[in-house]
């Protein structure tokens, strides 16, 4: 039996308890007394772009960076002061940091070998992880001969073949072209639900967030501004970085009075119905957008705003058309591609409709 | 045409500078060899017999062998604090980082001279002229900035997150650093160590202060043959000292050649897998 009481049975999904961490690098405040409770099992993402504090948070967790403040607990244990080596948690690293003088079997036999597994256990463990990711055939080769598919692959069995009950990974995709990543989250997620241990994952990439998540961290400048399913975070954003980050969104700013949402610079009023009370941004997806040739009056659950076609893009499956509104907002609508022709072109004055329920009004900054 | 031209230019000029470097050092060759009795060139005839005569005179022998050892051990000794150097300047946080830098580069600039009289006065006092532990002690001196330089070089080019994944699986620091971050630096250990053990071989300055009559080093003895004694036995030690040399870079130049055989065998023999 392994040594580390965190690899015995039961291999179940361990919580992870993210407790007021702080980090400051000289005067920047790279994570601002963060706060987020990992449920067992979970697969959680921490989104955020570059410089959002997102990666140095997962490696504060793996234990290669110090805190400078707060506490991190698995299963209500501290393990601030526990080494990088003695955590018992998996990790998938940036450009997979394989071993390069060790074959792709003693790569994935390191951790066993080091964590005291017995020594007749081993080549079987190897094989099934290694089977686990499709890659049984190619245990004698080094690194340096494998696609960066199969490295990934290698450095995911790598990472879950001692067994760990959290599996923290590092913008694992980042490298890979666009067929391939789409592919191996797919794989991963099956992993996830094959295993049932936590999974940590960090992306800069909204989609594959979106794609993989049970629930997503969004993170900016050190705060986590959303914690929610992916569902919550794309359809009720909590505040305008938050709106603009994931996915399309278009944006009017102005003020919120009751139901109705005036909006200044196109000189409308909108309706408006739950959302921020007081809201300064009203906020509308692409695909609620419908768009029409010439004036139209609308329905009473309903606003309307008269633009012109700046460009249509044809997607094949749907059609996002770009309008600028008279005082020259750049809207973007997604609608599917008409059977007949709608006569919407570039330059054609059109009016955009909106179900009022489709608006959201959002506050400018999340509350902290 | 052009492209030709500036090719076979360059070659042209390699070769000549090739030449310029060891010409000088290879007459020495023909001139081990030559029957005339005194050291001249071109040589004349064929013999052994100064390589003969080496095996009369003991004295040689035992230069030769107090100059390996002293080579190998001080080459020993430079890579383990070298490259403990190396660690502490490249991974350590500490204070005075540039001063200490310094102070170990010192030898390097430092003329030998100076560190050969400085250390003769310091070692007379405590009886370490003229043993192989002063000698040797001297030399680790001169030999480690070598080590240094070389596994800074490496050190820096080491991928961190390979020593963070080791920690990740379970191996602490120390384990770490002998599975991973070793095995990429060892090449630049070996360079380093090349280095050391050649300057020990043929220093000569700092020699001649620590040498007597107990011990003397083979360049230091050559030094004092050449004023004396003009017969080509010199020219023969000379070859000998070279060919250790040359041997060096043998090993090193085979051994890079197996490591690269071995991994291209691992490549063609893969089949079955686990």
């Amino acid at each position: 039996m392994p040594k580390n009481p965190n690899l015995q049975e039961p291999r179940t999904g361990a919580s992870i308890e993210v407790d007021r961490i702080r980090k400051v690098y000289g005067p920047a405040t790279i994570l601002n007394d963060v706060s987020l409770d990992i449920r067992a099992g979970e697969f959680l993402t921490l989104l955020g772009a570059s410089g959002s504090g997102k990666s140095t948070l997962l490696n504060i967790v793996a234990g290669f960076i110090k805190s400078d403040g707060g506490d991190v607990r698995v299963d209500g244990h501290s393990i601030t002061s526990v080494p990088a080596h003695k955590r018992g948690l998996g990790m998938v690293f940036q450009h997979y940091a394989l071993f390069p003088h060790m074959s792709v079997y003693d790569n994935v036999a390191y951790g066993l070998r080091r964590h005291g597994f017995p020594k007749s256990e081993i080549p079987g463990m190897v094989a099934e992880a290694l089977e686990m990711v499709e890659m049984g055939h190619l245990g004698k080769r080094r690194p340096a001969e494998l696609s960066g598919g199969q490295q990934q692959r290698v450095a995911l069995a790598r990472a879950v073949v001692f067994r760990p009950r959290v599996l923290l990974m590092d913008e694992p995709l980042g490298a890979l072209d666009k067929m391939l990543r789409e592919q191996l989250q797919l794989e991963i997620r099956r992993l996830h639900k094959d295993m049932g241990i936590t999974f940590v994952f960090v992306t800069h990439d909204q989609e594959e967030a979106l794609t993989m998540s049970d629930r997503i961290a969004l993170l900016e400048r050190g705060d986590i501004v959303q914690l929610g399913t992916p569902e919550e975070l794309y359809d009720a954003p909590s505040c305008r970085y938050a709106a603009e980050f994931i996915g399309i969104s278009n944006i009017f700013a102005g003020k919120r009075e009751g139901d109705l949402f005036t909006d200044p610079s196109n000189q409308a009023v909108h309706k408006v119905a739950g959302g921020a009370a007081d809201g300064t941004v009203l906020m509308v997806r692409p695909e609620r957008l419908r768009v029409a040739a010439g004036q139209t009056t609308p329905a009473t659950h309903e606003n309307a705003l008269p633009a012109v076609v700046s460009d249509c893009v044809y997607l094949g499956s749907d059609r996002t058309v770009h309008v600028r509104t008279a005082s020259g907002d750049e809207l973007v609508a997604r609608t599917e591609v008409p059977r007949a022709d709608d006569g919407i072109r570039p330059g054609v004055a059109v009016t955009l409709t909106w179900n009022v329920e489709d608006g959201r009004v959002l506050p400018e900054e999340a509350r902290r | 045409m052009t492209r030709i031209l500036t090719r076979a230019g360059l070659i042209l000029l390699a070769a000549l500078i090739g030449a310029y470097i060891l010409l000088p050092i290879l007459i020495i060759l023909p001139m081990s060899v030559s029957e005339s009795a005194f050291l001249t060139f071109p040589p004349q005839g064929f013999t052994w017999q100064w390589f003969e005569e080496l095996k009369l005179d003991p004295t040689w022998l035992e230069a030769a062998t107090a100059s390996l050892r002293v080579a190998a051990l001080s080459a020993i000794l430079s890579v383990v604090l070298g490259t403990l150097a190396a660690l502490a300047l490249v991974r350590g946080r500490f204070p005075f980082r540039g001063p200490v830098l310094m102070v170990l580069l010192a030898p390097l600039i430092v003329p030998y001279v100076i560190i050969g009289l400085a250390v003769y006065i310091a070692f007379l006092e405590i009886g370490l002229t003229e043993t192989t532990l002063g000698f040797v002690l001297v030399h680790t001196c001169l030999g480690v900035p070598y080590v240094m330089i070389n596994v800074c070089a490496g050190l820096v080019a080491v991928d961190r997150r390979l020593e963070m994944a080791s920690m990740n699986l379970g191996a602490g620091p120390v384990s770490t650093f002998f599975r991973i971050t070793l095995p990429a630096i060892l090449p630049n250990m070996l360079a380093g160590a090349l280095f050391a053990f050649i300057t020990s071989w043929d220093e000569v300055v700092v020699a001649i202060f620590m040498s007597g009559p107990t011990l003397t080093t083979l360049p230091v003895k050559m030094w004092a043959g050449i004023r004396v004694q003009i017969d080509p036995t010199l020219a023969a030690i000379s070859s000998l000292a070279l060919l250790v040399i040359v041997g060096c870079f043998l090993i090193i130049g085979l051994g890079r050649l197996v490591q690269r055989l071995l991994a291209r065998r691992s490549v063609s023999s893969d089949s079955t897998g686990v």
